[in-house]
């Protein structure tokens, strides 16, 4: 028996597992017998093991070029380097697909091993509806996209990947976002899980939010990869472009913000409950439909694979998750009544109901962009896109507000604030945020959206810094000495501090998106000696140089950037042609960011003459840079958000499932 | 029995307390409304103002004079050596052709996506152009876009999208 057959083999028992998993899972749940329960998570780890198996096989076949294999033939090639074969798993819709049934398997493991101790009422019920999605992409693997079918004649050599999509960001940004899309599937099952059992109490609402935050992290993660990557490998000068298939990754991340806000509102005053399951459900149903784009080619999308066969299983699979959540929901309606109700509009719950209010208009407006093609074929028979100035329109004034609102939101105490006190905490931000507006006017910025946002951001930075203070002051006052009182901030409220930091964080990133619309270009032939001026910047072609790399050769061309006279230094963008793809030469960006002003001078050679003459691209692009330095803080404050807590003994709220759970142990 | 009598939820209590504070679901209800109709109207404004047809070069062949000026997506490929680019001007002019074999002739200023001369089995890849056809019969594109197939589509998400932008067509 050949490997790819095992291989094959291996995925149908894997899918044998987990159907077995989640139908035994859910009667054990229901029936309540133990023993079937323990042999459903089981039989979900076995099907990790195997899944796990099958990506080492793939890999192997990648790696040792078995071009027998369709799809090794058609994502890989002699000359690739090992890394571009390592990421080449994923260059493919089948081997992609293999990749999230092997992270969703993993997850299904790590859901079990995390809350195995934390919450035991409806794990049970969790591990099933992962396995059931899993089950559903094991289904997909093998009848439309199974990466081990085998060709009738091995080819020599195989196609191989675009030069692009060879390059660094292959390894890491591809992989964040499938595992990010998969991750959705978490909080969704929790939902399900909690509308079955009937019961959704603190734990529950403790493990959804941990579940919401880990997708919400990874597919963030994901999603500024590849900004970077779209930034420093594709020469256009941009890093967002409103493409439908870049629209369909930030949907669920979009929800997943709603929800960790409309989630703090269940679990201090009981409200928002069907909200929060229709979130967590909107999320998965658009990570879901977000790879029915990718994988069905409904929408006209460079990013989107040739039409295949995925596209309507996807869809089925989706009504079916829809409608089986709307009935659970009006099952249960009686379970999900609200515990309160907004008092005033001056309250924390408040600004949370408008935050999600605003993130909600953002996805349907986006998602309308997205599906409009869609629409107006089906209806008028013409396809009908909308550009990118559409997204533009919509959603400046709403994350605006949504920025504004971040600052003002944490001032507000939950249920009902004083004016006296709003006001005494508001004042210094408002007056800080109308000062920028002011001075960036009177500097000159152009009047519009831009200077507003940028005092928005001041605003919102001060509001967030005195709300740090504050909680520092608080531990003072009670006697403890500023640095004990800062790390006293750090330890006892680790979530408040983290969200802090991740508001920064969006902040950081804000300003560089609003800089970045500043953006100045001016291209020209250049011969060696001439130069060329965008803004205050003067660039300079020195002159042509060849190098060799491991599988391409290229040429360099030295340029000088000088601003307003003084050398700041050199860029050496190129013009690569790689052994495989000798007819076509791929440009080599490259980026100097300059101090102090943050901008990025943004270089690359269209074409190189024999004769020495360069065409020259440059964009001036203020403050991009910010946004990588957003991306890490971002992450930063989510590891000071997720952290696991130390446990101590609760002395005060001994809860039942915890002494339950530990007498099992 | 006797629980049904018990303050099941504290915050029955807190609103007996308060007999004049009524529930402001009304205004959480205005304030929704008044959500929803101002995207709405963001939403068809916005649609309104960027909206663009996608079309084969059959299509926009078959339309006539009416289609002259009107912001378009043109499916297709460039017809197999119709690829003619001037480095002094920087202008690319070619002939897009779809699968009836319409022709349409192309010019376009500024930066050519890197892949989009590249020929496969001798074909040039698919793209898509938008622009306008002028009067004089020739579609001014203001951005290409190459479309990979399907071993060139990765499954990311960025990517290839700016992959195949030109950069002419920054907003």
């Amino acid at each position: 028996m050949s490997i790819p057959s095992v291989a094959s083999l291996a995925l149908a028992v894997a899918l044998a597992f987990s159907l077995f998993s989640a139908v035994g899972g859910g009667i054990a749940h229901i029936r309540g017998v133990s023993e079937l329960r323990l042999s459903a998570v089981r039989a979900a780890l076995s099907a990790t093991a195997l899944l796990t198996f099958c990506a080492l096989v793939l890999w192997g076949l990648l790696l040792t070029h078995q071009f027998q294999v369709a799809f090794v033939a058609q994502v890989s090639n002699r000359s690739m380097s090992t890394r571009a074969i390592v990421s080449a798993f994923w260059g493919g819709q089948a081997g992609s697909l293999l990749f999230r049934t092997v992270m969703l398997s993993w997850i299904t493991a790590a859901v079990f091993w995390v809350q195995r101790r934390r919450e035991s009422a409806t794990l049970g019920l969790v591990l099933a509806v992962l396995s059931l999605v899993e089950s559903f992409f094991l289904v997909v693997l093998l009848t439309s996209a199974n990466p081990f079918n085998v060709l009738s004649t091995t080819p020599s050599d195989g196609q191989g990947l675009n030069p692009l999509l060879q390059d660094e960001a292959m390894s890491f940004h591809p992989p964040l976002l499938l595992t990010g899309y998969m991750a959705f599937t978490v909080p969704f099952a929790f939902a399900v899980a909690g509308l079955i059992h009937g019961e959704m109490g603190s734990l529950w609402l403790k493990a959804l939010r941990r579940w919401t935050l880990v997708a919400w992290t990874i597919q963030g993660c994901g999603l500024i990869a590849g900004a970077w990557w779209a930034y420093h490998v594709l020469g256009w000068g941009g890093y967002w472009g409103w493409d439908p298939v870049e629209n369909v990754a930030l949907l669920p991340w979009l929800v997943a913000t709603a929800l960790l806000h409309s989630l703090m509102v269940q679990e201090r005053r009981g409200m928002l409950r069907v909200w929060n399951i229709v979130l967590a459900t909107a999320g998965f149903a658009l990570a879901v439909f977000g790879m029915f784009i990718v994988g069905s080619g409904v929408i006209t999308s460079v990013h989107a694979f040739a039409e295949s066969s995925v596209g309507p299983l996807f869809f089925t699979f989706l009504g079916i998750v829809l409608v089986g959540v709307l009935a659970l929901i009006a099952w249960r309606l009686p379970l999900l009544r609200s515990r309160g109700r907004f008092d005033s509009l001056a309250a924390r719950e408040s600004a949370f109901l408008l935050n999600n209010m605003l993130l909600a208009s953002s996805i349907v407006a986006i998602f309308w962009g997205t599906i409009f093609p869609i629409v107006t074929e089906a209806l008028k028979g013409a396809k009908i896109g909308v550009g990118a100035s559409y997204y533009v329109q919509v959603d400046t004034p709403i994350f605006c507000i949504i920025l504004l609102l971040m600052g003002v939101g944490p001032l507000l105490a939950w249920r009902r604030t004083s004016g006296q006190r709003f006001w005494q905490a508001f004042t210094l931000p408002l007056l800080a945020g109308g000062a920028v507006t002011v001075v960036l006017l009177v500097m000159g910025m152009p009047r519009g959206l831009a200077p507003l946002a940028y005092g928005a951001c001041a605003l919102t930075a001060i509001a967030t810094a005195i709300e740090i203070s504050r909680g520092a002051q608080a531990r003072r006052q009670s006697g403890d000495g500023i640095r004990v009182a800062l790390t006293g901030v750090w330890l006892k409220e680790r979530r408040r501090l983290g969200s802090y930091v991740v508001h920064f964080a969006i902040l950081i990133l804000a300003v560089g998106v609003i800089g970045s619309t500043f953006q100045q270009s001016a291209e020209r032939e250049l011969t060696p000696g001439q130069s060329l001026r965008v803004g205050s910047y003067t660039l300079q072609y020195v002159g042509v140089s060849s190098t060799r790399g491991t599988d391409y050769v290229a040429e360099a061309a030295a340029i000088a950037v000088r601003h307003n006279n003084s050398l700041l230094g050199y860029v050496q963008p190129e013009k690569r042609v790689y052994a495989h793809w000798n007819s076509q030469p791929v440009s080599r960006i490259s980026i100097m960011t300059t101090f102090p002003w943050l901008d990025d001078v943004y270089v690359l050679v269209t074409s190189i003459t024999p004769q020495g003459a360069i065409d020259l691209r440059v964009f001036i692009n203020p403050q991009v840079s910010l946004l990588w330095i957003g991306a890490v803080l971002f992450g930063i404050g989510v590891l000071i958000l997720g952290w696991p807590a130390r446990r101590q003994p609760r002395l005060f709220t001994p809860r039942v499932e915890q002494g339950s759970v530990a007498s099992e142990a | 029995m006797g629980v049904r009598n018990l303050p099941v939820e504290p915050y029955g209590l807190a609103q007996k307390k308060h007999p004049s504070r009524q529930p402001l679901s009304w205004k959480v209800v205005a304030a929704g409304v008044a959500a929803a109709l101002t995207l709405l109207y963001l939403v068809f404004t916005a649609t309104k103002a960027s909206a663009e047809y996608y079309l084969t070069v059959g299509q926009l062949r078959a339309k006539g004079p009416a289609a002259y000026g009107q912001i378009v997506r043109i499916g297709g490929r460039a017809a197999d050596g119709s690829i003619h680019w001037n480095a002094k001007t920087q202008t690319l002019r070619f002939e897009m052709t779809d699968k009836n074999g319409s022709r349409l002739p192309v010019v376009y200023t500024g930066v050519v996506p890197d892949m989009f001369g590249y020929a496969r089995d001798g074909h040039y890849q698919d793209a898509i152009v938008e622009g306008a056809l002028q009067s004089d019969g020739v579609f001014k594109a203001s951005q290409i876009i190459v479309k990979h197939d399907a071993r060139f589509a990765a499954a990311d998400a960025q990517a290839t999208a700016q992959a195949g932008k030109g950069s002419g067509g920054n907003p």
